[in-house]
């Protein structure tokens, strides 16, 4: 029963350096990224959320090796990225394609929306010349921009059409995996909603698999398949959606959804407050990462890192009250 | 020939703005605002603000953007209320009218009033005609403002204590140094910071949630009687949007001050508030107790608004959107700004924009879809 994985992640690290005096010599470093690993099957949407900070990004960032990652193996469509040289890697970046936070600054404003579409579908020669133009037309129309939009500049779009043009450009290069870092949260609601229909009709037209950063934890719900949460560089809690909103279980996972704010002035939650904020990833607690601001604390969980441990049906909980 | 239509408009437009700068400068350069011009009684004494048929104008070189425009409602004492709308609607725009912080000359009140109920000397003033020295009085004062941005809210050259003190001392210019120190330590206690030399720290030294806990102590130093949050938690993780909005809660019945709460998250609007102002391109489209918004929605923007968020716990397989973008808020058009997004959209709707109905006492909605049920108006 083996499943298609279209990307494997194993172990990911990612330190960046700290460095000081006038020497720039390495004084330590900051444990972005500290041992992830994540399956995402074809097709399927893996839902990453945390607070900020907790290395979400750099996650995002590492398995496309945006920024190369300390240590850790990442395989894409089963090939190994490890260690490639960016010449090597460029073969491979079509089929990689992310999608960016602030749809403000990921676009270049000299350059008209035709050629931020299809800057890359050239660079790849993906496309016959003859037939470019149609090609990106296509593209446009396929994330509901109208054709007549291809000689405008960005200035001229509204955030949610902005939004629609990163997509594009991603999708223009008919990749199979997207990374989505944060793409709906600068949006108003309304215009939200349009974007993650799109991107779950686009998903479902084309067996995208899509690796969906975000911290808004109702957006998450929505659009994933498996759910990864995560704490200052460490994943602790994975499992299918149903399993995770049904019965989370790390006291992390409990607090972060008690805190999200719910449109019913009747419902009164027992909420959950983490007192304090998330601790320097530089110097991060000993021990279970989380037991500084835990409610549940054990005298072990100061000394002893949990190891993940799998509780049925794929739900991976890393607590030591689980043991 | 249309080039030339054109240059002549925009010619229109710059002496138009021209007439509107003079005037305003005018009003800024008066040295002494008497007292008759700004005093009036308030329609309810138990409010402590009324907007009554706010209008805030900005005046560009492409016309006229009426960023508020003709807005009504009352601020209860003691009472929570939450103005939602998405970007550009003119939330932002009417608290910064309340505190007179409009970018002048382009940005002017054109017309209405704020009366704002001043329990200090028993007076009430229209803030809208009052002047500088009087707004200078009232700001951080009696009516404070937590902003956006903690990160750039704080001076990031000054240590907390300055900022912090600076604010207190200006309005109590008979506290000593010591006093004013001691009162500053009190409001971060207040607001749950209890750290040593924290009044010596810098605002880069502090994380995003401490950094808003302080621009918070600073809006209650000096006790104010109403304090607008504008997105007070949106750059704020949950976690610590969850203890900031506990805080407020809590602070709110401390000092018995009422809030205005600007957002455009439905779900802190629900926790908090116990009533809701939804605004669509400058003006009301439905007011009323949360009770009502949340359970009774009635405007179609707001029922959208309401299914277009994804829930916790609710599956859905589509996501309910509402079509279409904001208009330009230039050259509004004459019918209900609503129009083209709306689904339930009649032929009525292409009339002039529909009035605010009452649909009880508290509740009322700006549609055609309930306009024959009670025509009462804009007040009720």
């Amino acid at each position: 029963m083996a499943k298609e994985y279209v990307v494997e992640v194993k172990d990911l690290k990612k330190y960046f350096p700290i460095k000081s005096g006038i020497l720039q010599r390495t004084v330590g470093h900051v444990r972005a990224v500290d041992g992830v690993s994540i399956n995402i099957e074809k097709g399927q949407t893996f839902g990453l959320v945390g607070e900020s900070g907790c290395g979400k990004t750099t996650v995002g960032r590492s398995i496309l090796h945006l920024t190369p990652p300390t240590s850790g193996e990442v395989k894409i469509s089963g090939n190994n990225i490890n260690g490639l040289k960016k010449k090597e890697l460029r073969p491979l970046r079509p089929k990689m394609q992310m999608i960016f936070q602030d749809p403000f600054s990921s676009l270049d404003p000299r350059m008209p929306v035709g050629e931020i579409i299809g800057e890359a579908v050239k660079e790849h020669n993906l496309v016959p010349k003859s037939e470019y133009r149609d090609y990106i037309l296509k593209v446009m129309k396929d994330c509901g921009l109208r054709p007549y939009y291809i000689d405008r500049y960005p200035h001229e779009f509204s955030g949610g059409q902005r939004q629609r043009i990163c997509i594009a450009r991603a999708l223009a290069l008919n990749p199979d995996f997207i990374v989505c870092d944060e793409p709906v949260s600068a949006l108003d609601v309304s215009i939200q909603a349009q974007i993650i229909n799109l991107m779950k009709d686009l998903q479902a037209e084309r067996k995208l698999t899509y690796l969906f950063i975000s911290h808004d934890l109702s957006v998450v719900e929505h659009i994933s398949d498996v759910i990864g949460v995560m704490y200052l560089g460490t994943m602790m809690e994975t499992g299918s959606r149903e399993e995770i909103f049904r019965e989370p279980l790390h006291p992390y996972t409990r607090a972060l959804f008690s805190a999200v704010p719910i449109a019913d002035p009747d419902v009164k939650m027992n909420r959950i407050i983490l007192q304090g904020d998330i601790p320097s990833p530089a110097k991060p607690p000993e021990g279970c990462k989380f037991h500084t601001r835990c409610a549940q604390c054990m005298e072990r969980c100061k000394k002893e890192i949990p190891v993940p441990k799998d509780m049925g049906n794929g739900h991976v909980v890393s607590c030591h009250l689980y043991d | 020939m249309a080039d030339k239509a054109q240059k002549k408009e925009l010619k229109a437009i710059k002496k138009f703005n021209a007439a509107r700068y003079r005037e305003y400068n005018k009003t800024m350069k008066r040295k002494k605002v008497p007292e008759s011009i700004y005093l009036t009684t308030m329609k309810n004494p138990d409010n402590i603000i009324e907007f009554d048929d706010l209008k805030t104008y900005f005046y560009t070189d492409v016309g006229t953007v009426k960023a508020v425009d003709g807005v009504t409602f009352d601020i209860p004492k003691g009472k929570t209320i939450g103005v939602v709308g998405e970007s550009g609607c003119g939330k932002s725009v009417t608290s910064l009218s309340v505190m007179r912080l409009l970018q002048g000359p382009q940005g002017q009140i054109a017309g209405g009033q704020i009366r704002f109920n001043q329990q200090s000397t028993g007076r009430v003033l229209d803030l809208t005609k009052a002047g500088i020295k009087e707004m200078e009085k009232i700001r951080g004062n009696e009516i404070s403002m937590i902003f956006q941005e903690p990160m750039t809210t704080l001076n990031p050259v000054f240590t907390i204590g300055d900022q912090l003190c600076e604010c207190i001392s200006l309005h109590n210019p008979e506290m000593g140094k010591k006093a004013v120190e001691e009162r500053a330590l009190e409001t971060l206690k207040m607001v749950g910071i209890v750290r040593e030399g924290i009044l010596k720290n810098y605002p880069h030294e502090l994380s995003g949630g401490m950094r808003q806990r302080v621009v918070i102590a600073m809006a209650l130093s000096c006790d104010p009687q109403l304090i607008i949050a504008d997105e007070p938690t949106t750059a704020l993780d949950v976690t610590i949007q969850a203890q900031i909005l506990d805080l407020l809660r809590d602070l709110k019945d401390k000092i018995n001050a009422s809030i205005m709460l600007i957002t455009h998250d439905l779900g802190v609007v629900a926790e908090m508030a116990d009533y809701v102002v939804v605004m669509y391109a400058g003006r009301i489209v439905e007011q009323g107790t949360a009770d009502d918004i949340f359970h009774r929605p009635s405007h179609p923007y707001t029922i959208g608004l309401m299914k277009s968020r994804p829930m916790l716990n609710t599956r859905v397989d589509r996501l309910y959107s509402i079509p279409g973008n904001v208009p330009n808020p230039i050259n509004l058009p004459e019918h209900c700004y609503f129009k083209n997004r709306c689904e339930s959209c009649m032929e009525a709707c292409s009339g002039k924009y529909p009035e605010l109905v009452s649909l009880s006492d508290t509740h009322k909605v700006s549609c055609y879809l309930h306009q024959n049920k009670k025509a009462t108006g804009g007040e009720a």
